[in-house]
């Protein structure tokens, strides 16, 4: 059966067809969460949340983009929701955690954690998103925009300002490599 | 200037999809899905019958102050319904310009 036919059913009320939506898109919703949460814990928690959230809110999905998009729409407004929740200070405290936590897992898949990762992770979330969505899955600005829920303007200059931070900060680790 | 930034954002898109390298995501079984929908399902609808009752409650009583005020005191039930209409009007209004959270994308 196809996704169209399954959104249908599911729509109408049928568990086994909104089920099967809900394990196709499990990895693409999953390896999106981690990407912009560098968190493997905070990954699975938001998984779970916006498939409960999206068993709620099957019958207002309305088709105009890939439900894969709708999840991830729903996905990102949980994950800024529970950051905006966070004191300042805190907030800084697992950025820095988060990172660490995905570092490990570089380490023992012997690969090394580049400077651009870093450079990511320090970024804040309403920056890390939208250059996600923009550069890894190749949406355009307007649908980030719709998305997210703002406006394109904004979407451009927030994937405008990550983009400068990490060469910046690129360039700061090549600076200090010079100097040593 | 243009081919650094399309490195840059080439660098980015590959150091990303590393991250699903880096964290097996085994996707559950159906029978995990085929649970967790049933069980939200059933959870949506007994807190939908607990609103529905709660609203009736409230609905009961309010029609019941109503009809009382209404037989006892008819001039301040007139008066009641200016801020009643104006309240309602407000409410459409507001209602109308706010988009649903999660209508679609």
């Amino acid at each position: 059966m196809e996704e169209k036919d399954l959104i249908q059913q599911a729509k109408k009320g049928d568990q086994h067809a909104l089920s099967l939506l809900l394990q196709q898109n499990y990895s693409i919703l999953f390896h999106y969460l981690l990407k912009i949460t560098m968190n493997r814990p905070l990954t699975e928690d938001l998984v779970q949340e916006t498939m409960l959230k999206c068993i709620q809110k099957i019958g207002m999905y309305q088709e105009k983009a890939k439900f894969s998009s709708w999840l991830i729409s729903i996905a990102s407004h949980l994950y800024m929701d529970q950051i905006r929740k966070q004191k300042t200070e805190k907030k800084y405290n697992e950025q820095f955690k988060q990172a660490r936590n995905l570092k490990w897992k570089a380490k023992t898949s012997n690969e090394e954690w580049s400077e651009l990762l870093d450079a990511l992770s320090l970024l804040n979330e309403e920056i890390r998103i939208p250059l996600v969505l923009k550069h890894y899955y190749g949406y355009t600005y307007d649908e980030i925009g719709t998305l997210l829920k703002i406006p394109t303007g904004t979407v451009k200059s927030r994937t405008h300002n990550g983009l400068k931070f990490i060469r910046e900060e690129l360039g700061d680790h090549e600076r200090k490599r010079g100097d040593a | 200037m243009k081919e650094n930034e399309e490195m840059l954002e080439q660098q980015l898109a590959d150091e990303l999809s590393k991250i699903e390298k880096w964290v097996n995501a085994p996707v559950p079984d159906i029978v995990f899905f085929e649970q967790l929908v049933a069980e939200e399902k059933k959870r949506n609808r007994q807190q939908l019958i607990k609103e529905l009752f709660y609203f009736a409650l409230t609905a009961a009583v309010i029609l019941c102050c109503v009809a009382v005020m209404l037989i006892r005191l008819p001039v301040f039930f007139l008066l009641l319904q200016i801020p009643v209409m104006a309240a309602a009007v407000f409410f459409l209004f507001y209602h109308q310009k706010k988009d649903g959270e999660w209508n679609d994308i």
